[in-house]
């Protein structure tokens, strides 16, 4: 808003295709904003007519500079030539900016797409909606600071009172004829102060370097929560003194709405603040308070309950900007038995990683709800199902396992890969068996998981299944790579103790056929090179003496590796 | 200024400001630190980055320092407290150096620019030589080709502000003024001002004011309609004044435009909690009873649950409650209500609490005669880290100047006038630019003079406007 006249705009002689052009503009302009009231964003419709919006305004601005509208209730004007005009007033562009106070828009060359589609939403925000109560379309056009679009305000927009005192009389008039003076009382200061002022020191005014820089800081950075946590105390404190019991009434409700609030504005990480600084006073200075401390119980069941939680989904999928950190210690203040209803949400979360949010909450909270969580393993899309297992493996319940074994038969191999790292987060006997069981798998990607989970167990349980494998058809029918990888992961998990089993494969065993012998001495060479001890050493050398053929150049090798 | 510069300085963002403080720094730290040092590589790149915003924009890029201002293409940089130290050092760098100032067209690389600045601290011309010439041989050895030096400029040269510019800002700051006051009039006369008010008026006004206290307008300033007073009913007026003066002061304190608005709405709702006061005790012509008192100390607390039940919890909302809240509890806790918990009063409730208190004593009551402007000014001092933040207090003093806009002094000439506008710098607090009403020398009579820049004379005392009869604000708002 600036305080020049507005003016007309145009340069007198404007030509009539100029004119045209601007009509055009403003059609477009219409169009657009009607559009982005029906489609969503990404819509392909909308997008078209935006970008035609803004190629109109382009070609215009490679002759002019700016485009001055004036804005009368009913017509749009640009160089004294009428542009637009509709007399439905429900749908006038011109009367909508009109009796916001608008007389005059001016786009200037270089005005930016982003700057085009904000003011079309602002000119779209619902003015009657509650939430915007604060705010009209000049409000929010200048909140949004643009650099290309410039509006002017009508003067006679707060003319209100017509026989009011004028202030162009009132600076006119002599300090006689001056009105009386007002008889307000006020607190502002004591009437003590008054006494005759001292005689400053100049040097008690200068600022200091320090001081500008304290200054600056303060200027430069707000802290919001520091705002939100103080006014907490404020009204903490004011309801742990207050006696009043309709008083007290009133202070419940200003606290519950003051903290639901930052939920319901979907700022969590204030939310996540204030309930920490109210779960701390509760337990502290007001703990003895029953008034705060079941306030406290109030609060979080109401934003336990089914339509809040309901709200939150709505939150998180219309937003995208809130914290995954924040998001998860939200859901883990809330009550735990919101379990079954982040179950049942948890299919109409739009965005993967808002779910991982609400499955990490579920597990988090999910221990006695197990069977709750494993009876989701059906009749769920696939992408669902895969966290369902990925919550089953961190409810740190073994009854768990049951449901996971049950996983590791789907035919899908994303799930049955995400059931074996669940079932290899649990370390008991029951889940070593069952990674040993998916060793089997038709999956080679499943088969490694489950070697690398063996091995991450470290047990050394497990070795004995191993080795049982060793020599099944099954085993001999996997490729190399496979092979390699399940010797170095026996060597990792037996280490030294299973060197004598790795020599009797080296220099006695026999083998169906030359080739898954070289296969399998190959894997054993590698093996006892990673374990590499005396013993391994020992065992090398005899093979180097022993065998001749392909095989001892990699014998030398791996001496010479463990030598080093 | 003229529209164009207006649009120009908007797009600017800051950037101006910022380039002003990045080029301070390196000019400070080139004093004891050769160009090659590590030190610089920060700085330098942010300085890079806003000339590089501001070419982009305006395609040159040219500073001038002249007397006590700094202008960037052609339009003088918005000064205050955090960036003004800066802009006081450099243009005294630049005055004595004998050097206006500098542009160019293209970026120039960091060497360039550090060298530039290099040479412009170690250098000092010699008596008589022509020290633009000499200092274009010393960048020409330097290999700096892309900056260029320019010569000292007086201000007329620079563009000065258009009249008809002048007169409409005037006229625009009273039409505004005025409708504040008629507008907080309605919304608490009536009867159901509790779901009545009316926030989105309210805030169009008030960002109005924040657009109005943003411009550096010639022998005039935002500060000065703080000085109407008794205008209306007092809490309109002085809710208002509190409105101004917050958004004044916040200004110069570098508040950018956003906060600057929700500052001055939550200003103009500070005492709203007097409403639920009875009249009764309000307009009491005698002295309060302890239990009145009592009753006048609630008024923070009503208007906290007021502007809650009223407009809500949002953030902008909330401030609104935190500084009526807190605009009596004084930066030493000693004032109410009070509250153990408080530990920290926001910025805001500080600001609110100076400029409230600078507004109450400087307008006449009927139980209470106003003090001069730098009378007030001298009280609060003495009550700086009693009852305000004492930095605070310090840069509201350095920013209102010693005579706040609309003073009416008496010179050492015998001359009687009014302060228009304060001068930045720290050594100029006490000599503002004045106009001159009654003069014992006709040639000065209606004369607008600076009087950082006429030595000989001097304020000698302030006086009370209704003394001598006269009403300030018509010379601070007639030409
Ligand atoms: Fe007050
Ligand atoms: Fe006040």
């Amino acid at each position: 808003m600036y305080y020049i006249k507005f003016d007309m705009g145009g340069e007198i002689g404007t030509n009539a295709t100029k004119i045209n052009e601007v009509k055009d503009i403003i059609i477009s302009f219409v169009k657009l904003k009607r559009a982005q009231r029906i489609y969503l964003p990404n819509n392909e419709i909308l997008q078209k007519l935006h970008i035609e919006l803004v190629h109109k305004f382009k070609k215009f601005f490679m002759e002019d500079e700016s485009i001055s509208l004036l804005i009368t209730p009913t017509d749009v004007y640009y160089a004294k030539s009428l542009v637009y005009s509709n007399p439905d007033r429900s749908e006038s562009l011109a009367f909508q900016l009109y009796s916001n106070g608008i007389n005059g828009i001016t786009f200037y060359k270089g005005v930016e797409d982003k700057e085009l589609f904000d003011l079309i939403s602002i000119l779209n925000i619902d003015m009657l909606d509650e939430d915007n109560i604060e705010d009209d379309i000049v409000t929010l056009m200048w909140s949004r600071e643009f650099n290309f679009i410039e509006y002017s305000l009508r003067d006679d927009y707060f003319v209100q009172n017509p026989h009011a005192n004028d202030i162009f009389d009132f600076i006119q008039r002599d300090r006689k004829d001056r009105q009386e003076k007002s008889g307000d009382k006020d607190l502002e200061f004591d009437p003590e102060e008054l006494e005759p002022p001292p005689v400053i020191p100049h040097n008690e005014i200068a600022l200091t370097d320090d001081e500008i820089e304290k200054i600056r800081s303060e200027v430069d950075y707000e802290d919001e929560s520091a705002l939100q946590i103080g006014m907490l105390d404020v009204l903490l404190e004011l309801l742990f003194h207050e006696r009043n019991q309709e008083e007290i009434s009133n202070y419940i409700n200003i606290i519950e709405k003051f903290v639901v609030n930052a939920f319901v504005e979907g700022n969590l990480r204030i939310f996540n603040a204030l309930i920490m600084r109210y779960s701390e006073h509760k337990n502290g200075v007001f703990s003895s308070s029953d008034v705060i401390v079941s306030l406290y119980d109030k609060i979080i069941s109401d934003l336990s309950s089914e339509p809040r939680i309901d709200e939150l989904v709505d939150m998180l999928n219309t937003t995208y900007h809130q914290g995954l950190n924040d998001v998860l210690l939200y859901l883990l203040n809330l009550k735990k038995d919101i379990v079954p209803l982040l179950l049942r949400r948890l299919p109409d979360l739009k965005h993967v990683s808002y779910r991982r949010v609400f499955c990490e909450a579920i597990a988090q909270n999910g221990y006695d709800y197990v069977d709750l969580i494993g009876s989701k393993l059906q009749n769920a899309p696939e992408v669902i199902i895969k966290d369902i297992i990925y919550i089953l493996g961190k409810v740190k319940n073994p009854k768990a396992l049951e449901y996971l074994s049950k996983a590791m038969r789907f035919p899908s191999k994303e799930l049955r890969l995400e059931a074996v790292s669940s079932i290899g987060r649990y370390r008991d006997d029951n889940s070593e068996k069952y990674l040993v069981e998916a060793l089997l798998d038709a999956d080679l990607d499943v088969r490694t998981s489950a070697l690398r989970n063996i091995v991450a167990h470290g047990s050394f349980k497990t070795v004995n299944s191993l080795i049982n494998f060793i020599g099944t058809d099954d085993f001999n029918r996997k490729s190399f790579q496979e092979k390699r990888r399940f010797f170095l992961a026996l060597a990792k998990l037996a280490g030294p103790a299973i060197v004598n089993y790795f020599e009797d494969l080296l220099l006695n065993q026999k083998y169906q056929s030359v080739q898954i012998e070289n296969e399998i001495k190959m894997c054993v060479i590698a093996a006892l090179e990673m374990i590499g001890d005396h013993a391994s050493l020992d065992v090398l050398k005899k093979a180097k003496a022993k065998i001749k053929s392909a095989l001892s150049e990699q014998i030398e090798n791996a001496i010479r590796n463990i030598q080093k | 200024m003229s529209r164009e510069d207006i649009q120009k300085i908007k797009k600017r963002l800051n950037f101006d400001k910022q380039a002003i403080i990045h080029i301070y720094r390196i000019c400070k730290l080139l004093v004891t630190h050769e160009p090659d040092n590590e030190i610089f590589s920060k700085t330098v790149h942010n300085l890079l980055y806003a000339i590089s915003k501001i070419l982009e924009q305006e395609g040159v890029f040219s500073l001038l320092f002249v007397k006590s201002d700094i202008y960037l293409n052609k339009a003088r940089i918005q000064q205050n407290i955090t960036s003004f130290s800066a802009s006081e050092y450099l243009i005294k760098l630049f005055i004595s150096r004998n050097i206006g100032g500098f542009e160019f067209y293209v970026l120039p690389d960091s060497r360039e620019l550090l060298l530039f600045f290099y040479s412009l601290i170690k250098y000092s011309p010699a008596e008589g030589v022509d020290a633009i010439k000499v200092f274009e041989d010393l960048l020409e050895l330097s290999g700096i080709r892309n900056i260029r030096v320019l010569p000292t400029q007086a201000v007329e040269q620079v563009i000065p502000d258009e009249v008809q510019v002048l007169r409409d800002y005037k006229k625009k700051t009273l039409v505004i003024y005025q409708s504040t006051i008629r507008f907080l009039k309605d919304a608490l006369s009536s009867k159901d001002y509790i779901s009545g008010i009316d926030m989105r008026n309210a805030k169009r006004l008030v960002n109005q004011m924040v657009d109005l206290s943003g411009h550096n307008v010639e022998n005039f300033s935002f500060w000065g309609l703080s000085a109407i007073k008794n205008f209306d009913e007092y809490t309109f007026n002085h809710s208002v004044n509190v409105c101004v003066l917050a958004i004044a002061f916040g200004n110069a304190l570098g508040l950018p435009k956003r906060r600057l608005a929700e500052l001055g709405l939550a200003a103009l709702f500070h005492d709203i909690g007097k409403l639920t006061i009875p009249k009764k005790i309000l307009n009491k012509p005698g002295q309060l009873t302890s239990e009145e008192w009592d009753i006048m100390k609630q008024h923070p607390l009503f208007a906290m649950k007021l502007l809650f039940n009223m407009h809500g919890y949002s953030e902008s909302g909330l401030k609104k409650v935190i500084v009526a809240l807190q605009h009596h509890m004084n930066y030493d806790f000693s004032g109410y209500p009070r509250l153990i918990l408080e530990k920290k009063l926001h910025l805001f409730s500080r600001i609110v609490a100076i400029v409230d208190t600078f507004d109450a004593m400087t307008t006449d009551r009927v139980y209470q005669k106003a003090l001069k402007p730098d009378d007030a000014l001298r009280r609060i001092i003495s009550l700086a880290s009693k009852k305000y933040d004492p930095v605070l207090v310090k840069a509201f003093v350095s920013s209102i100047g010693l005579y706040p806009p609309g003073t009416l002094v008496e010179l050492s000439d015998g001359s009687i006038a009014v302060v228009l506008k304060s001068n930045p710098q720290y050594e100029n607090i006490e000599r503002p630019i004045i106009k001159i009403i009654n003069s014992p020398s006709e040639r000065l009579k209606s004369d607008i003079i600076n009087l950082a820049e006429t030595q000989s004379l001097q304020i000698r005392k302030s006086l009370d406007p209704e003394e001598v009869g006269i009403n300030t604000p018509h010379y601070l708002f007639n030409e």
